[in-house]
């Protein structure tokens, strides 16, 4: 017995040492959000300051944080939802059919992850001013539909998770290809899916550019463009700034929790060893 | 059954209907602009391949992008290893917090990027910043470093951050690759009498290859189109001397800076082509090792 | 899907080539920057004619104005504009600056989504003045000369294109201080009154013995050396580029080596203006001066000073200069161009909304008879009394001419970053230029390079 838990000493010095690492400075950002501007640039605060009130306010002055809290909600909760269940839809279809032009289908999913977004922004701007889609979330949110890593990722969990005799009875009992991939696949694989949720929702609650390009109402700006505008409107107004991107972090912490839970479940090997 | 195959095709179309409303377009258009001189505003002038000869003798676009093949490859390394570590050591031992270490370490993914760079820029930036103030009064040094002069020191940091802000969501993936395997396997291995080491090495691992490539591929794309970190860190011109010049940032810079619109996107398709290689060559070179992931 | 594509890209392409457009911007690029300017430095106002008319028509004028501004300032003067014209509906977007153009860009070229008014910032306001969207105010309805009178002259000519044509005006005028601590001067050189300080700074070299008596008193002269080429930047013996050609003249070369004498000696702080520590320099026991225009005492100062309040001074160095500053414009395709007229003239062109704006929040304005006015006012707390319209108008009449060029973000930024590389021993002079050199030449591969 004693052996072994010397045997993990080292072990939690290490997990501990990348604990301090991962959080120190995300708890920078909360106490930052606490001390005033000058404070942060002066001093290296290690606890929370008296300045919450008066960040606070100089924050909702000039950007209103909980209405663009709601709109990237408005925009990251469908997105999530889309990527996770037609992520898993197409990576059930390249996974597990063989179709004519699979090979070529597949590797224009895995190119369109390569091209650099930074530009493409023009053109995107200009296809959803034909659209007539500007100042829209549909722009945001459908995309999620076609996510290429989303497809690249769960297409290896398919393959690895979902034996084909499996399908063949499912068949045999009369299912219908739909049916089986709503009961039957997706429950297999929602380890998979929630990762993808999590990060993909992480992806979309953080993108900037794409709605500081095409939003020009000032109602319907999302969390990243405000918190890139209060940088701009008070040029050193660190303190607001903390606080917004504190604020911004919590939904994402939430988020995780629930779907963390889905992630763990099925992770049986070595806890009972 | 073999009639049910074209169900492929059904499953597959509402990705590729909205990639050819939303997607499309915009990657077309760059590659449709980079034979164009073009500020971006005003009416283009076509120019043929010259955009491409400038971009083949340009020197700055082989500097930002063997930066960003550095940045990557020194944050991907450590990444992948400390997850295989961290996947290995929560997998084999019964750790106490598991469930809290592991989401504690995907907590730096969750601070827009953009964030992060002024955040590391605060705790490095000036002889009084918070490092060197830390740093000196240990007297672990005599005097104030200045980080941001030194090009090691700023792409390390780099390599650094991204690492920082992608190991937990890379141990997340890995250990989601292994919830698939079958544990049955691992129960087959133990009672042969393999230790966890060779257990880990000869069925984790081969197993989980499918979740490697993909990290793997996936990290090239994210690598090298690498710019939040490194366009806040410092002056967004990739200082000191350049040493955190990405190819984005140039393109970026080149395209909303310079009013060089049309040269820039012939750079995206010169860093897309170099993508494509890189995955390409990684796929084949990790698949050959195994047979696990043929098309 | 690729026939719609493709009908896509090409109605997309078709709306960009029917752009009204006169010529690219290549064609314009070598024209001498200077031609819109008078050619003496007059920048003495002749009359002090506010505006009057069209205040009883305010009440028919109604609609909704959309405008992109890269500061919050412009949202200052919506309450007193809706005073006047209570049914137009004023709105603004304050879009970040570092990506201001990116966001402008797909507006412009597309035709459509473009505000009625939309900001330019000194680094890239030359070039919009040179493009097409902005409105000729010179021509009817506008007649925007019959305002010009009373605005600062180096205003006018910064949004005057090289045809004459003003496309710019702005409600703020920036010209040069620096921005010293009384407390130091008063114990460190004997003096402590702007007009005694500023004998001491006669000259560069002057500057930089003051530089080494106060550091032997374990004071940083300078915040930043950086902060220096404001001055520099405004009296350089000519504008970055030159008929197509990028100059870069013995001033250029000269101030290099004065960066690096204040490096090597330690005559400033070891950090970039806008960092942490030179923002918390305001506070500090061991830092003499800002090298700044007004927006330095609006921004950085005034908002940091709390135990140095009443210790700070605006004095003159070697030179008076001009840095910075933000224009605005009517889109050409605006469909509300008599609204965007009426706001535009109310912020750039009204003295008294000026006047009530500047005594609101203390920044100098374009318009000189209200800055005439402020003159005669309180001083600043901050600045122990001192008068910073009294101070700003002195300098105003002295200014250099505007030597501005449409790429100035960029070159400034490689040439600060060129110069930064040499103080700091990276790289030699030589190469330092020589990367300079390299780096327009990448940004601006026309521009003839020597």
């Amino acid at each position: 017995m004693n052996r072994i838990k010397w045997r993990l000493v080292p072990v939690y010095v290490l997990l501990v040492l990348l604990l301090v690492i991962s959080i120190v400075p995300f708890y920078l950002v909360i106490v930052n959000s606490t001390h005033s501007s000058f404070d942060i640039v002066t001093k290296l605060n290690l606890w929370i300051g008296g300045s919450l009130r008066d960040n606070y306010e100089k924050m909702q002055s000039n950007v209103n944080i909980w209405n663009g809290f709601k709109n990237s909600l408005l925009i990251a909760v469908p997105f999530t939802f889309f990527t996770g269940y037609f992520g898993a839809m197409t990576a059930y279809g390249f996974a597990k059919y063989r179709f004519k032009g699979k090979k070529g289908l597949y590797w224009l999913v895995l190119c369109s992850m390569m091209i650099p977004a930074q530009l493409s922004i023009v053109g995107f701007y200009q296809l959803n001013l034909k659209l007539n889609l500007l100042n829209s979330y549909i722009p945001f949110i459908f995309p999620g539909i076609a996510n290429a890593s989303a497809v690249f990722f769960l297409r290896g969990i398919v393959e690895q998770s979902i034996p084909d005799s499996m399908l063949e009875a499912a068949r045999m009992e009369g299912a219908t290809e739909f049916r089986i991939f709503n009961r039957m696949i997706l429950p297999c694989i929602m380890p998979g899916v929630a990762t993808m949720c999590i990060f993909n929702f992480v992806t979309c609650w953080n993108n900037y550019m794409g709605p500081l390009i095409l939003i020009t109402d000032n109602k319907k700006y999302t969390m990243p463009v405000m918190i890139a505008m209060i940088k701009g409107l008070y040029l050193s107004n660190y303190g607001a700034m903390y606080l917004a991107i504190a604020i911004a972090v919590v939904p994402i912490i939430i988020v995780y929790l629930f779907l963390s839970k889905y992630i763990i479940n099925g992770l049986t090997i070595g806890s009972d060893k | 059954m073999k009639n049910r195959q074209h169900y492929g095709y059904f499953f597959i179309l509402p990705y590729f209907l909205i990639f050819a409303v939303f997607g499309l377009f915009p990657i077309l258009y760059t590659f449709f602009l980079s034979v164009y001189k073009w500020d971006g505003m005003m009416p283009k002038v076509f120019i043929g391949f010259d955009n491409f000869k400038r971009l083949l003798t340009d020197k700055y676009f082989y500097l930002a992008t063997g930066n960003t093949i550095k940045i990557w490859l020194f944050n991907f390394i450590p990444q992948i290893a400390a997850a295989l570590l961290l996947s290995c050591i929560f997998t084999f031992n019964r750790i106490r917090g598991m469930k809290f270490f592991r989401a504690a370490y995907y907590l730096p993914n969750l601070i827009t990027a953009a964030s992060v760079g002024l955040l590391f820029n605060l705790l490095f930036n000036g002889d009084k910043s918070a490092v060197n103030y830390i740093l000196v009064q240990s007297g672990i040094l005599k005097e104030p470093f200045a980080f941001f002069s030194s090009p090691e020191f700023t792409s390390g940091l780099v390599s650094y951050i991204q690492w920082w802000m992608w190991f937990g969501y890379t141990t997340v993936i890995v250990m989601a690759g292994m919830t698939t395997v079958d544990n049955s396997l691992y129960e087959a291995a133990m009672s042969d009498g393999a230790t966890k080491m060779q257990t880990f090495r000869k069925i984790t691992v081969p197993l989980i290859k499918p979740t490697l490539i993909y990290l793997t591929i996936t990290s090239i794309i994210g690598g090298m189109q690498l710019f939040d970190v490194p366009a806040t860190l410092t002056n967004a011109n990739g200082d000191p001397q350049k040493s955190i010049l990405t190819t984005t940032m140039y393109i970026y810079n080149q395209g909303f800076k310079s009013y060089n619109y049309g040269y820039a996107c012939a750079v995206s398709v010169g860093l897309f082509a170099i993508i494509a290689v890189l995955s390409v060559f990684s796929f084949r070179a990790m698949r050959r090792r195994g047979d696990m992931y043929d098309e | 899907m690729k026939k719609k594509a493709l009908a896509l890209l090409l109605t997309a392409a078709m709306a960009v080539s029917l752009l009204t457009g006169c010529g690219s911007a290549a064609d314009k690029q070598g024209t001498d920057t200077q031609e819109g300017t008078t050619a003496e430095n007059t920048n003495t106002p002749e009359d002090n004619s506010g505006t009057t008319d069209g205040e009883d028509s305010g009440k028919e004028l109604s609609g909704t104005l959309t405008i992109w501004s890269s500061g919050e300032e412009l949202g200052r003067f919506v309450e007193g504009f809706n005073a006047i014209y209570p049914n137009i509906k004023v709105d603004i977007t304050v879009v970040p600056n570092a990506d201001f153009l990116a966001k402008l860009t797909p507006t412009l070229s597309s035709g459509q989504g473009a505000p009625d008014i939309f900001t330019g910032e000194s680094d890239y306001v030359r070039y919009l003045v040179e493009s097409p969207y902005w409105e000729d105010l010179k021509q009817e309805p506008y007649n925007v000369t019959q305002y010009t009178n009373d605005i600062w002259k180096y205003i006018v000519s910064v949004g005057t294109d090289s045809n004459g044509a003003i496309k710019a005006l702005s409600w703020q005028a920036s010209p040069g201080s620096i921005m010293y601590r009384r407390d130091m001067a008063q114990e460190y050189l004997g003096v402590s009154e702007p007009e005694d300080v500023a004998k001491l700074l006669g000259s560069n070299a002057d500057m930089l013995k003051v530089a080494a008596t106060l550091q032997e008193n374990g004071i940083k002269m300078f915040a930043s050396w950086q902060d220096i080429w404001n001055m520099s930047f405004s009296n350089r013996d000519s504008s970055w580029i030159e008929n197509n050609t990028l100059m870069i003249g013995d001033d250029v070369l000269g101030f290099m080596d004065m960066a690096k004498e204040i490096t090597d000696k330690g005559y400033s702080l070891n950090v970039d203006p806008w960092s942490p520590e030179w923002t918390a320099a305001v506070e500090s026991t061991d830092t003499f001066c800002y090298v700044l225009p007004t927006w330095g005492y609006q921004f950085v100062v005034k908002p940091a000073a709390d135990t140095t309040k009443g210790k700070w001074g605006l004095t003159t160095g070697p030179v008076p200069y001009v840095k910075g500053g933000t224009w605005l414009g009517i889109y050409k395709d605006s469909p509300n161009k008599e609204l965007a007229w009426e706001f535009m003239k109310y912020v750039t062109c009204n003295s008294e909304a000026q006047k009530a704006y500047a005594q609101q929040y203390g920044e100098y304005v374009s318009s000189a008879s209200a800055d005439e006015a402020l003159a005669a006012g309180e001083g600043e707390e901050v600045l122990g009394g001192q008068n910073l319209y009294e101070f700003y108008n002195s300098q105003m009449l002295q200014i250099p001419d505007n030597k501005m060029s449409p790429y100035d973000g960029v070159i400034n930024n490689a040439f600060l970053s060129a110069a930064k590389a040499y103080t700091t021993g990276a790289l030699s002079k030589d190469e330092a230029i020589q990367q300079f050199k390299d780096d327009v030449a990448s940004s601006y591969p026309d521009l003839t390079i020597e």
